[in-house]
């Protein structure tokens, strides 16, 4: 806290106590919390196909995939950033990982290298928004649309063809008679928590997206810990895309699309902002575990499907919106 | 220096050095076209690019408004398709033309002035607020034509369809009447108080609201302009291709952010020209029919759009940095100094 308030000179105290406090930091958490379960109460009592097994089970093990990918995207708006190419490169590095092993080779160089598009694609937007200091919301649109465009040449290559069983199998490995994801995602979880907790990285991080002059002024490797926080971002997003292209077991050219606005939605309901210095991957998985019961909620009320997307565009304006009206008040 | 006064180019003095160079490279496009595919100065080719050209103009004339200010609006695609449906579903019940026009453009005044009013009253992101803005207008177009066929609506009395297939001499009034709007806008600009203000806004804006200048009331009616003029493209369009489905206008938004950008304008604010809108817009069409004259596959398009507007969006970023005085070896030196932001 006491670099805290060094940096923090000059920035009122309420705003200081949201950014950094004990008191402030994941404060969202239990509403957010005692909202979702309200909810899922909500759609137990009312819908009888709702509180099944196989339900839950299904909405749990989504949740825990795309889980994954909000890991990076939540650290990426702590430092002020956002990554808006996640979808695409989840899906890119999926459809590679699969095409990869239609081409006979072994699961984990295909990973590997899948992976290692990622981090280079994460790597170019942080260099670029780094050194440029571009934008990167622009600029990741534009690598949004590009890495996009190669994922399709890679679903058009592949026709629709079925991955190898082996691969298909994977994203239904089970540990403890629980899908191996869910167990990823409570794992990381307690991992978030001590990293938020504890670590000086995370404090950077909220330094960073607090006052980027000031983190500069203090001798914080701005440059390089936002390029970290972008690889880290393509890199989870890319986890989650290789379990999602298991999942789904052929190429798919809907894969990932719109997740982006998945994300931001889910990570500012859970405590992130557009403006920075906050964010709490605790929180991303409860807002898009609230998201996914919505969206569930919605088809067991028989609303279209095709109004999910308006629903999901409301949803971000909405929760922008409050975002942007409580930094208000904040200043 | 000291001796003599330079005289300062025409080109220099308008302020147009990025207008021209498009203008430049467009030429250089339509003549590396021409000999590279024959079928490039067919006549229905460029009837075509006509009527391709006509609805980007209108609608980059609003976005360049926008990115005048520092503003940009990116549900523009998603206006167009909506006000055509309106339009198309105002005349399937029985609406005579003009009422079914209004009901086309009051769609798309409606969508600009929420935009307005979230970005300039709330002061929300813009970027956010047009996304989602897309995001349920595309979903309430699909819930509007879930039940119609992908053609979608085709059928519209001929008095609606003749506005779309004017001609004078060969050329398509459609396209002639966008151009007219940009001289319109341009001498708008160049020659009114009102005009200069817009720059003036996106250049400094605290200086610009010290001088009192009504940013909010700017911002807000800018908005509702582009919101306007992609429903009147939207409309124009279904009148035009005597169509209107789900599909008009998908995509739109990239290409005319990225016809602005190559144009002139800056996400910054406080550039900009509608002559550079034309020369984006013509650049933009002219790639876009290369791409189906030389038969690339979609997502290829896609690719290169991308790689595009990330060039565009780093040269943008470039330029910025080099207006607030930092040398060049500054920016592409091996080591930075990196207190900029």
């Amino acid at each position: 806290m006491t670099p805290s308030q060094q940096v923090a000179e000059g920035v009122s105290p309420v705003r200081r106590f949201r950014a950094g406090g004990t008191g402030g930091f994941g404060s969202n958490i239990l509403p957010l919390a005692a909202i979702t379960v309200a909810v899922a109460a909500f759609l137990a009592v009312t819908q009888p196909n709702f509180a099944t097994s196989s339900n839950l089970g299904s909405i749990l093990f989504g949740v825990s995939i795309d889980f994954l990918a909000i890991i990076g995207f939540t650290y990426v708006m702590v430092t002020r950033e956002i990554d808006l190419s996640v979808g695409s490169v989840f899906a890119l590095t999926g459809m590679l990982t699969g095409s990869l092993l239609v081409a006979d080779w072994s699961f984990w160089p295909a990973a590997l290298v899948a992976l290692a598009v990622a981090a280079l694609i994460g790597f170019v937007n942080g260099f670029l928004v780094v050194r440029f200091n571009i934008n990167s919301l622009m600029l990741t649109i534009g690598t949004m649309l590009l890495v996009r465009g190669l994922a399709n040449v890679l679903a058009n290559n592949l026709g629709g063809q079925t991955y190898p069983r082996a691969f298909r199998q994977f994203a239904r490995t089970d540990l403890f008679d629980i899908r191996i994801t869910i167990i990823i995602m409570l794992v990381a979880i307690l991992g978030a928590w001590v990293f938020q907790r504890q670590s000086a990285l995370f404090r950077k991080m909220c330094f960073i997206g607090e006052n980027v002059r000031s983190a500069l002024v203090h001798g914080i490797r701005v440059g390089r810990i936002k390029i970290l926080a972008f690889m880290a971002s393509s890199v989870t997003a890319g986890v989650a895309g290789i379990f999602t292209a298991s999942r789904i077991t052929h190429a798919d050219t809907q894969m990932g699309m719109g997740l982006e606005f998945v994300m931001v939605t889910a990570a500012i309901i859970g405590g992130a902002s557009l403006y920075g210095g906050r964010g709490d991957l605790r929180g991303s998985a409860l807002g898009l575990l609230l998201l996914a019961l919505v969206l569930n909620g919605m088809i067991m009320y028989d609303i279209e499907p095709v109004f999910q997307q308006f629903v999901i565009g409301a949803l971000l304006i909405a929760t922008v919106t409050f975002d942007t009206v409580l930094n208000r008040r904040a200043k | 220096m000291a001796d003599t006064i330079r005289k300062i180019s025409f080109i220099r003095s308008t302020r147009l050095e990025q207008e021209s160079l498009t203008f430049g490279v467009v030429v250089l496009l339509a003549v590396v076209l021409s000999f590279v595919s024959p079928a490039f100065l067919d006549p229905n080719n460029l009837a075509s690019l006509q009527t391709a050209l006509a609805p980007n103009l209108i609608v980059a004339i609003g976005m360049m408004t926008l990115f005048m200010i520092g503003r940009f609006d990116l549900s523009v695609g998603a206006v167009m398709g909506i006000s055509g449906i309106a339009s198309a579903m105002a005349l399937n019940a029985g609406l005579p033309v003009p009422v079914a026009f209004l009901a086309g453009i009051a769609t798309g005044v409606f969508i600009g002035a929420f935009n307005g009013f979230m970005v300039a009253r709330l002061g929300i992101n813009h970027l956010i607020v047009t996304l989602g803005v897309l995001y349920m207008t595309r979903g309430v177009i699909e819930v509007a034509m879930s039940g119609e066929k992908l053609a979608g609506f085709t059928s519209f009395p001929p008095s609606f369809s003749l506005i779309g297939q004017l001609q004078f001499a060969g050329v398509s009034a459609l396209f002639l009447f966008a151009l007219l709007l940009c001289v319109v806008f341009e001498s708008f600009l160049r020659l009114t108080l009102p005009g200069r203000k817009l720059l003036f806004l996106g250049g400094n804006p605290q200086a610009a609201e010290a001088t009192g200048i009504r940013r909010r009331w700017t911002e807000f009616w800018c908005f509702v302009l582009s919101g306007g003029l992609a429903a009147l493209a939207g409309v124009l369009m279904t009148a035009r291709v005597g169509m209107a489905n789900r599909y008009m206008g998908e995509g739109l938004e990239m290409q005319i952010f990225i016809a602005c950008l190559i144009g002139g304008g800056s996400i910054a604010g406080g550039k900009g020209s509608y002559v550079g809108a034309l020369a984006g817009v013509l650049f933009v069409t002219l790639l876009t029919n290369a791409f189906n004259l030389l038969s690339v596959p979609s997502e290829w398009q896609a690719v290169v759009i991308g790689a595009v507007l990330v060039l565009v969006v780093v040269v943008d970023g470039v330029m910025v940095l080099r207006k607030s005085g930092r040398p060049w070896n500054g920016i592409f030196g091996l080591f930075p100094n990196r207190i900029s932001a």
